[in-house]
């Protein structure tokens, strides 16, 4: 039998992280290339991660003993009001990426159509649906890493890592923060909060591997300006070329997903918050559940 | 209603309901000194049978003249309990079972001042042959496909799965036909729970007709949009006993050879009796093969269209310039091209399907004509629009089973690249995805969840494993619950 909290939407921490690894790379890409050097990144990313994720285990035992997901009372509903106001600013973020990325790469605002759409079709969709899906956009991700991989591989020089200039003076990379590193009890199944504290270190993976390739490829970009999307736009492979808009594809497909899984929890912050009623009614469901 | 003791009011209600029906036979005849009737209905009985059984009642006359003449109820309780006559168990009390037995094949004996008949196995029902099903092909296993009779297919199934675990329930649906189903299942391996609840529904259903078990489906799994069905079907009992074994339903419908198997899995789609027999590296192979062609089939078109319209530098440029020189031909856009050579493919797949196997080749040699030559000879399509249409035609026969979903998405792939661009591509994946993934029967996700990445794969899935290494762990349906 699975555990789920009163209230908790149930989703699996790797659906969960699928979105963390989207925001992720939508900073990677817009973000300015090699900024902070790679082994900043990798090192001091590395104890942003932990001491994130301890914070998050410690804030999701609070919040999972206190009820502040699904109690009644004022603090849950302050909870509740925040993380709505977290979740949606993150909807706008996510939203406001994706249209970037069409109408700088793709040149269209088809977004602005397709999106209501999909949150239609998702309107009434199981968290178990959600979930599901994640595995197949895992699966396209993981063959865009390893296509780009293989697309970069006579590019990449180890002796890029180690630059003759000493490193220049410079603070902790950047870690945003995400809704979903503090709202576990709302995401993810009881069993599952342990893991779920460790989802920065998905965002730190995410950033690390782009900024160590991108360091292997480009070496330490001079120039000010120079977005990371230069990494995708370094592909090619004999005849094939521009692999970029198929890996901007990929990651487009991981946030529109993204957007339909904040839309769900939105939805279900909402409820929570006794600030819609749930409409009672028996559905015929017949053999399907 | 009651049957009479009377019997001439009996035989009265009979010839209201059926007299004027040509293959209705009703023949009174006399029992041990009993005035008696034998109905049955032409060409669904046995006659030399039932010659067999009026000889050895002839045989039985001294026995019966011997004793005193008796009443219809001292003549049926010989007959019943005292003879060795080929006579159903139970005896007929209702009009309604009379009905039932006499459309079954059986001949009915009522007699004269007993309100119940007896009903003799003397079936000889005319059916189809047992043949191999035209729809499921395989190198290797059993050849058998099911019949149209419910009877000769539940034999069928009681064939191969020899074991007292197998149960097949049969009831008559609330139908204009009384058409007989049956709800088969394996007592240890099935899920209690779900078997009454499909039995419940099964039992609540009210088809206007019931011709075959996919009828059931508004019933057992209702909803207004569907694209993925999470119910399999199978014409091969060996199919049909290998699922009941996975715990499984099979419901089978009389005058269908179709079985449907509940719940369903989307990986089984890909699966077929030959992954089995072969080694465990060339079927993977083949169902790697299998998933590659559904993806082309929904994808390629639209993905071509995307290409070639909004993002013609990931095209390399030999093939580029020659699909541009191709296109310069025709005086429609590429996107209306594609939907048009799609709707044409549907259309003459269609009409082969529909027509009489003699015209069937005139058709194709004409459509080849059409398609192949003269709307390219005349400028009208494009080569590699043609190409495209035309792989992705065939490659959707690789699963059959999945030509519904992959016909209507195809064409939506098409009209979200063609009018969207890369991101109406990018949601018309999203949304399959997720059609793929909404979808459950019986509390099992068609989907099966396998969390990426520490459990990516299932051992019979897009792979599959050794099938020794596999029969150490029985497979079983309910495993994958959600």
């Amino acid at each position: 039998m699975k555990q789920q909290a009163k209230g908790s939407c149930g989703f699996s921490v790797p659906a969960v992280g699928l979105g963390v690894v989207t925001a992720s790379l939508a900073g990677s890409f817009y973000g300015p290339a090699g900024e902070d050097p790679v082994r900043r990144v990798l090192l001091l990313g590395f104890a942003e991660a932990a001491g994130l994720s301890l914070a998050a285990w410690l804030f999701g035992l609070w919040a999972g003993q206190a009820g502040l997901f699904g109690g009644r009372g004022f603090l849950p509903r302050l909870t509740g009001g925040l993380f709505l106001l977290w979740f949606g600013a993150e909807f706008v973020r996510t939203a406001a990426a994706a249209q970037t990325v069409c109408r700088e790469e793709f040149g269209t605002n088809a977004l602005i159509a397709v999106l209501p759409v999909l949150l239609a079709v998702t309107w009434q969709m199981d968290t178990g649906a959600l979930d599901r899906s994640a595995r197949g956009l895992w699966w396209l991700l993981a063959i865009g890493a390893l296509l780009c991989l293989a697309g970069l591989w006579d590019q990449m020089r180890w002796q890029r890592l180690l630059p003759a200039e000493a490193l220049p003076a410079g603070g902790w990379p950047p870690a945003p923060l995400y809704p979903e590193y503090f709202a576990l009890p709302l995401l993810c199944r009881e069993r599952d909060l342990p893991k779920g504290a460790l989802l920065p270190f998905y965002h730190y993976a995410a950033q690390g591997s782009y900024a160590l390739v991108l360091a292997l490829v480009m070496g330490q970009p001079g120039a000010p300006g120079y977005a990371g999307v230069e990494l995708l736009r370094a592909w090619g492979m004999g005849y094939f070329s521009r692999l970029d808009a198929f890996l901007l594809l990929v990651w487009l497909a991981a946030a529109l997903w993204r957007l339909c899984l904040l839309a769900f929890v939105l939805r279900r912050l909402v409820r929570l918050n006794g600030w819609q009623s749930v409409r009672a009614g028996h559905q015929n469901k017949g053999a399907q559940m | 209603m009651q049957l009479s003791s009377n019997l001439s009011e009996n035989l009265a209600a009979f010839n209201t309901m059926f007299g004027p029906s040509a293959d209705y036979y009703a023949k009174q005849v006399t029992v041990g000194g009993c005035p008696a009737a034998i109905l049955l209905f032409d060409g669904m009985t046995s006659l030399s049978s039932l010659w067999t059984l009026l000889l050895d009642s002839v045989d039985r006359a001294a026995q019966f003249g011997a004793q005193p003449p008796a009443g219809g109820r001292q003549i049926f309780e010989r007959l019943l309990y005292h003879s060795d006559l080929p006579a159903q168990g139970s005896p007929v009390g209702t009009t309604e079972d009379a009905v039932r037995m006499l459309t079954a094949g059986f001949a009915l004996l009522l007699l004269d001042g007993w309100e119940q008949g007896i009903a003799f196995s003397v079936q000889s029902l005319q059916f189809r042959s047992i043949e191999e099903p035209s729809g499921e092909g395989s190198l290797r296993g059993s050849r058998e496909g099911f019949a149209d009779l419910l009877r000769v297919n539940l034999s069928l199934l009681r064939r191969l799965v020899r074991t007292g675990d197998l149960v097949m329930e049969v009831a008559q649906a609330d139908t204009a036909m009384r058409t007989e189903y049956a709800l088969c299942y394996c007592r240890d391996k099935a899920d209690k729970e779900m078997v009454a609840r499909v039995r419940g529904i099964l039992k609540e259903a009210k088809p206007e007709l019931l011709l075959d078990s996919s009828y059931f489906v508004p019933w057992l799994l209702p909803v207004k949009y569907r694209l993925f069905t999470p119910a399999g079907y199978t014409e091969r009992p060996a199919v049909a006993a290998a699922k009941l074994c996975e715990g499984k339903l099979v419901i089978l419908v009389n005058g269908s050879p179709s079985a449907m198997v509940l719940p369903a899995l989307f990986a089984e789609n890909f699966e077929c009796l030959d992954d089995y027999a072969t080694t465990a590296f060339f079927s993977s192979f083949l169902r790697v093969l299998k998933y590659a062609a559904f993806y082309l089939t929904v994808f390629l078109p639209g993905v071509f269209v995307c290409l070639a319209v909004y993002l013609p530098e990931l095209i390399p440029p030999q093939l580029l310039y020659k699909i541009t020189a191709a296109e310069k031909g025709t005086p429609l856009p590429l996107f209306a091209e594609m939907v048009m050579v799609i709707l044409i493919l549907e259309i003459i797949r269609e009409a082969g399907l529909r027509m009489p196997q003699s015209l069937g080749h005139s058709v194709s040699l004409v459509a080849a004509l059409i398609i192949g030559d003269a709307a390219v000879s005349a400028g009208l399509m494009s080569t590699p629009v043609i190409l495209t249409a035309c792989l992705t035609s065939v490659a959707v026969f690789i699963t059959p089973s999945l030509y519904e979903p992959a016909t209507l998405l195809r064409l939506a792939v098409v009209l979200a690249a063609g009018l969207a661009g890369p991101v109406g591509l990018a949601a018309v994946f999203l949304v399959f995805w997720f059609s793929l993934s909404d979808v459950s029967a019986l509390g099992v996700p068609y989907l099966a969840s396998h969390p990426f990445p520490s459990n990516p794969m299932a051992d019979d899935g897009v792979i599959r494993r050794d099938y020794r290494r596999m029969s150490r762990r029985a497979f079983n349906i309910w495993q994958r619950r959600g």
